[in-house]
């Protein structure tokens, strides 16, 4: 029904006025740019955010607990900690998903107290197998989304110090300094990295084990770095006279799997019958300060962005209306011709896009090659839930300027349209005499 | 007959009178302290050396726990081996003065504990070995009551530091036998949560005398009276014990 | 009567609100239109012919009487059907010539084509070749509006009226922005028109040395025809 030369008047008429067109395609290249600029810096901070805590401190995206566990393990590991059956009912629970899984690991976390001399520190141990952890602290998203993190740790590998040292553990950048380590981990005397690590097992009695540390490490977080130590899960066994695990871990391929993950592996348990829940990340219980930050940026965001949209919309009006003015003679000689109104109507929204298209183009190049300067110049922003400032960051990726560019022609099509639509229905002797 | 009444006698019969309220509290101010060493002694506070084994059976919310020991005390140090059950042979707790260590041989060096963890039911560390009271507490009389038809003093003990075993502890002992009968632990708030009861069973020669020991403690719960520790003392004798035995680098090679 | 009537009038009333005052701008008008005639409406400026002229082209609604176009009744028609009808039946020409400045001749006279989905673009293509060669401008054809003269301007207009092939061509004053030379040029195209494609021609001016010129003459003042 529509032609090309709808189109091609369409286009034409944004030359009539040049400059209308420019100030008012220019209020919209701005409007894309800072839209663009502030949804690149939130799935910046997302990134920030999740990647140390998934990879960085082992959480991994989706965490396995006996039922009850993830809010009573600590105070009463002996009643929920996972036996041997469990974690096997686990790894078959998997076996159909596998392709969604990068990589599992089995965790045995305790509280306990770091002795050196005669001083002792309240520290909580995280049980992990050497080689799961050196997978997830050296993991290419950390390396690419959270570069302040990694230049945090010691970047030596976990597995093989174990490897050298069946004791080896590592401490947190905060323990150490509570410890008096003055110096590299290994430039110290052999007696200042000898420690004795003691807990409670299972059946409450007072146990402990030796420790040599070898590694440090650091989560990036306030309140766990005065207190992290990370272990190898058989050695924490030991101290807990345990062969259990406290939890499992699941580092997935692809981070939008995590909810088809999470429902897989309940109804698995479900079928299993075994007493065991899986959580995402996302639980408040595990990422409380990613959740916060989160909902806050979104809430922030969205407001903006209504703020933006509702703006360019209105430019749009303004812009149209005063076209619409001047061209009621037009609009009356085409009806004259045989337009019907909603085909008068459809050039005006046609022009509007045009408009919005051009312009959300040329903001999609503005703000490609801002996000490249603001990027690189290494700008940082304090952040509560870090111990480093995190560096600024536009993210942006083609999905979101398909969907920018699409909003803005719908928005530009919608306030036309409205605008027009009672224009193009005046008694046509009207329209021809303005 | 006039003898009888002469000035003189009556004079010192007032004067001896008057001194009467003065001398019993001068006895009364000194029994406190004087109640706390005595009641020590039979609880292991012995200068000069002794051994005894202490088999602890708790339970606890339903579960049972049985460990033995064997305690070689002298003076303000002690040292307990476990020694039942086998898994836990090998491990020491050593008590030097104030500061409390826990060893096994797997360990390269010892780790200090508190005296206030728990070892095993409701028997905290500090419990096992022998008791300080007196150079623990500052002790206080707080009234006289009846026990099983005797007389007891009931004290109330305040720690001295932080370092030992409870903040507060009522503490009864018995006038005649200066031995401990009951006890009440308490929070620095006056909070009770354990109780405990002793039994004096056993006996020691010290310097010629035979003096009653401590033969059963049994502690309790207060809010859950089904959770309790009984500590049965055995196998008592005196011994000269050397002092490099209590010595903390001896533990580790 | 011999020819058969294209357009009928019966008791058509007009009236206008300048500011509070109503004013009657026809009154009682009674007319037909015979399929071929090329008929002239004479009348000064404010005599109603413009009201008239837009009323039988269905571009204002009469506040009284009757319009029957083609044997249909105006009244009774949607706006889509008068979309339609303008499209098919009616061809306009302006005072101003009214074209889309941004369109070049050619392009403004394919618009009303674009409302006739059963033409191919080949279709769409010779009609608007013929229409250039009808008003002879087809050397001008891919020039836009402003680079036209007045007369050559109007001719574009005329053959987008044309274009359609409509029954009746209404012209508002249709020569009163061209100087005499033009003017009379432009009539002569349009009487050559009417005869040769048998178009009929519905025209107001007022502009009484045309008057010799054409068949019919109708006279308007104060909204009544005499």
């Amino acid at each position: 029904m529509n032609s090309r030369l709808d189109w091609i008047l369409a286009l034409r008429n944004l030359k009539r006025n040049p400059r209308r067109t420019i100030s008012t395609g220019l209020a919209i290249v701005i409007a894309y740019v800072g839209l663009t600029l502030l949804t690149g810096h939130i799935f910046n901070i997302e990134y920030a955010a999740k990647i140390p805590l998934i990879y960085g401190n082992g959480t991994g995206h989706v965490s396995i607990y006996k039922k009850g566990g993830l809010d009573n393990y600590e105070l009463q590991p002996a009643l929920y900690h996972m036996t041997g059956t469990e974690l096997e009912a686990i790894a078959k629970s998997l076996e159909p998903i596998a392709s969604q899984i990068e990589t599992t690991g089995t965790y045995l976390s305790t509280q306990a107290l770091l002795s050196v001399g005669s001083r002792s520190i309240p520290v909580f141990i995280r049980g992990v197998q050497p080689e799961v952890d050196d997978f997830s602290r050296n993991h290419p998203r950390v390396q690419k989304h959270a570069p302040e993190f990694v230049a945090l740790q010691s970047g030596q590998s976990f597995s093989k110090s174990s490897k050298e040292t069946i004791d080896a553990i590592s401490v947190s950048q905060g323990v150490s300094e509570i410890l008096g380590y003055k110096s590299e981990i290994s430039a110290l005397a052999a007696a200042d990295k000898q420690v004795v690590l003691a807990g409670r097992t299972f059946d409450g009695d007072l146990n402990a084990i030796n420790g040599t540390v070898a590694l440090k490490h650091s989560t990036g977080t306030p309140i766990l770095e005065d207190s992290s130590v990370i272990a190898p899960i058989e050695i924490v066994r030991e101290l807990l006279q345990t062969q259990g695990a406290s939890h499992q871990v699941l580092f997935l391929k692809n981070d939008d799997d995590i909810g088809r993950v999470v429902d897989h592996m309940r109804t698995e348990f479900k079928n299993r019958g075994v007493d065991l829940e899986a959580y995402p990340f996302t639980d408040d219980r595990i990422g409380l300060f990613y959740n916060g930050t989160m909902s806050f940026l979104y809430a922030m965001g969205s407001f903006f962005a209504l703020l933006i949209f509702g703006a360019s919309g209105l430019i749009i009006v303004n812009s149209m209306t005063i076209s619409i003015l001047e061209r009621a003679k037009e609009m009356g000689t085409l009806r004259a011709i045989g337009f019907p109104p909603d085909r008068v109507k459809s050039l005006f929204v046609k022009e509007a896009c045009w408009l919005a298209l051009g312009a959300s183009l040329l903001g999609l190049l503005v703000s490609e090659i801002l996000a490249v300067i603001i990027s690189s110049a290494g700008w940082t922003v304090e952040s509560a839930g870090t111990t480093y400032s995190v560096l600024i960051k536009i993210l942006t990726k083609p999905w979101m300027h398909a969907g920018l560019t699409l909003t803005m022609i719908v928005i530009a099509a919608v306030c036309s349209g409205w605008l027009v639509k009672r224009k193009v229905k005046e008694r046509i002797a009207l329209l021809l005499l303005e | 007959m006039t003898r009888f009444l002469s000035p003189n006698l009556i004079l010192r019969v007032l004067i001896f009178t008057a001194l009467i309220p003065m001398s019993a509290d001068l006895v009364f101010a000194n029994s406190a302290e004087d109640l706390l060493e005595a009641s020590d002694r039979a609880r292991g506070g012995v200068a000069t050396g002794v051994t005894w084994n202490v088999r602890v059976e708790s339970t606890e919310n339903g579960t049972k726990s049985d460990r033995s020991f064997v305690i070689k005390a002298r003076d303000v140090n002690a040292l307990a081996e476990a020694t039942q059950p086998a898994k836990f042979k090998g491990e020491v707790f050593l008590f030097n003065d104030r500061t409390m260590w826990f060893f096994k041989p797997s360990l390269r060096r010892p780790i200090a504990i508190s005296s206030r963890q728990r070892l095993s039911g409701q028997a905290a560390n500090g419990d096992i070995a022998s008791t300080n009271y007196a150079r623990d507490y500052t002790a206080e009389i707080e009234r006289t009551e009846t026990l099983d038809g005797q007389p007891h003093k009931v004290l109330l003990l305040k720690a001295k530091s932080d370092q030992v075993t409870y903040d507060q502890i009522r503490y009864w002992v018995s006038e005649k036998s200066k031995l401990a009968k009951k006890a009440a632990f308490m929070t620095l708030q006056g909070e009770v949560f354990k109780e405990a009861t002793f039994d004096y069973g056993n006996s020691i020669v010290v310097q010629g005398k035979k003096v009653p020991f401590i033969s059963k403690m049994i502690i309790t719960d207060v809010k859950n009276r089904k959770n309790k520790s009984t500590l049965s003392y055995s196998k008592l004798k005196l011994d000269s014990l050397p002092p490099a035995i209590f010595n903390i680098n001896s533990l580790s090679r | 009567m011999t020819s058969q009537t294209l357009v009928s009038l019966k008791g058509v009333e007009k009236r206008y609100l300048l500011g509070e005052v109503e004013v009657p701008a026809l009154k009682s008008i009674d007319l037909e239109i015979a399929l071929g005639e090329f008929t002239a409406l004479i009348g000064v400026s404010g005599s109603g012919k413009s009201t008239l002229l837009n009323l039988i082209g269905s571009i204002d609604v009469p506040d009284k009487g009757k319009i029957v176009f083609d044997g249909q009744d105006i009244s009774a028609l949607s706006e889509v059907e008068l979309s339609h009808l303008r499209n098919r039946k009616i061809g306009f020409i302006f005072q101003s010539f009214n074209l889309i400045p941004v369109l070049t001749a050619a392009e403004n006279i394919e618009l009303p084509l674009l409302m006739q989905p059963e033409l191919s673009p080949a279709e769409r293509s010779e009609r608007v070749q013929t229409a250039l060669q009808d008003v002879g401008i087809l050397d001008h054809q891919n020039h836009l509006p402003d680079r036209l003269s007045g007369g050559q301007r109007q001719r574009v207009a005329i053959a987008r009226a044309l274009v359609t092939r409509p029954k009746l061509i209404l012209a508002d004053e249709p020569t009163a922005n061209l100087d005499s030379k033009t003017a009379h040029k432009i009539i002569d195209l349009l009487l050559d028109l009417n005869r040769k494609k048998n178009v009929t021609f519905f025209f107001c001016s007022h502009d009484e040395k045309l008057i010799g010129r054409v068949g019919r003459v109708l006279h308007i003042s104060d909204g009544m025809i005499s």
